[in-house]
């Protein structure tokens, strides 16, 4: 382990002053992480088949904006969802794949990972959306199936 | 006529079976206007640009203005003269896989990463990862942990909240130093590899190492082959990446930890 070969004096000095800034934004971010889920509505699949393309594409980007803005920790309103990359937004690795996750789980429909990575756009990510749970998807039923393992 | 731009003097290249280190520490907010962004290249100062958080930009151009002042020292070229390309996806061959110096035949390798207040940068003879990241929050590890290797899930769910976050942070960090190192990224499913606690029973061929990254960070290094026989941790400060900073080097970079490796018994 390389941090076995480190010696008492390797920290930064001011890192013991940077705990406690880095404490105090985890929780800022956890709070405003439980405010922001609640503002995710997450979209009827089979509603979306049934709608025509302008409605569905509303809706849709309703819910990538809010999931956005949550994992952002941003409202939902300030996602630009033109002119930026997702990288440019924020979303990293981690984030990439908690949204593919959340997303794909929510809206019983496949997202391909490094699509929504390299997306040029929230818009790109949204119209792909739009395709995909057009009146051709037929979503599988909702299953019972349990979440990730770890309760919170 | 501008003055060219210093080579950045860094220690002189080992004979082989070597990985440096380096955690760069991007200035705070109100310093940022500090930065030298002169040696950046235009696609990166586009990136930069596109950054709706000033701290995301200050940190990409933080880590940009780093590996190229590195590089620079290790190639002797001015850190405008480093040219990047990538090698071809192991999975497709297309020219996406690991990013690499466009000065064959480059005698390093490296691998960048940065979070918010933290880049790294790896330098290696051979193929080598890296990754920084912040400590997740709950609701993110409750998320992804069904993604992971089944063995990893199963050490994440023995532990309480708190330590599952720490634990989290360090394997994900693992696992993308190794995909990084790879080539394939997040192309490669994150089930596949086990990078968990048992360094036994992850992939082989490969060093995999944690790296401290300071409060609520995590960082980790995946190198080609065995442990290095020299590892090399640096701290840099946010100087090195003002206006005579790359000069500097030498007094600013801290050499905090050097591990041999004991060769091991017969």
């Amino acid at each position: 382990m390389i941090s076995e070969s480190l010696p008492p004096d390797w920290a930064p000095e001011d890192w013991e002053a940077e705990e406690a800034e880095e404490a105090e934004e985890a929780e800022a971010a956890e709070a405003a992480d439980q405010r922001h889920v609640a503002e995710v509505v997450v979209p009827d699949p089979e509603l979306l088949a049934r709608l025509g393309r302008v409605e569905r594409h509303q809706l849709l980007h309703e819910y990538v904006c809010a999931e956005l803005g949550r994992v952002l920790s941003v409202s939902a309103p300030a996602i630009d969802t033109v002119g930026r990359s997702m990288k440019s937004l924020g979303v990293g690795s981690i984030h990439g794949l908690e949204l593919q996750r959340r997303m794909s789980a929510a809206l019983r429909v496949e997202i391909d990972l490094l699509l929504l990575l390299s997306a040029d756009s929230a818009d790109e990510l949204i119209d792909r959306l739009v395709e995909l749970l057009g009146p051709a998807h037929q979503p599988p039923e909702r299953t019972d199936r349990s979440g990730p393992r770890a309760s919170i | 006529m501008n003055e060219p731009t210093p080579r950045t003097p860094v220690p002189p290249v080992p004979e082989d079976d070597w990985l440096d280190l380096w955690l760069i520490r991007p200035p705070k907010l109100e310093d940022a206007g500090l930065l030298d962004l002169s040696e950046l290249d235009a696609a990166e100062h586009r990136r930069a640009a596109s950054f709706i958080r000033p701290v995301d930009r200050v940190t990409y151009s933080s880590a940009h203005i780093g590996l190229r002042r590195l590089l620079g020292g290790y190639l002797d070229l001015a850190p405008q003269e480093v040219a990047f390309t990538r090698e071809p996806c192991p999975g497709c061959a297309e020219p996406h896989g690991r990013p690499a110096v466009a000065h064959p035949p480059a005698p390093v390798h490296f691998s960048l990463s940065h979070c918010r207040g933290l880049a790294m940068v790896g330098v290696a003879p051979v193929p080598v990862g890296v990754d920084v990241e912040l400590r997740p929050r709950p609701r993110t590890v409750e998320t992804v942990l069904p993604a992971l290797h089944p063995g990893e899930q199963e050490e994440l769910t023995a532990v309480p909240l708190e330590a599952r976050l720490e634990l989290f942070g360090r394997v994900w960090t693992r696992k993308e130093a190794y995909l990084k190192g790879l080539g394939t990224g997040l192309s490669r499913a994150p089930g596949l590899d086990y990078l968990g606690a048992d360094p036994s029973r992850r992939p082989p061929g490969w060093t995999v190492l944690d790296v401290p990254g300071g409060p609520f960070r995590h960082a980790a290094v995946a190198v080609v082959g065995t442990e290095p026989a020299t590892t090399t941790v640096r701290w840099l400060p946010p100087e090195v990446l003002y206006a005579d900073g790359a000069a500097r080097l030498p007094e600013l970079g801290h050499v905090r930890a050097t591990a041999t490796r004991t060769p091991s018994a017969a």
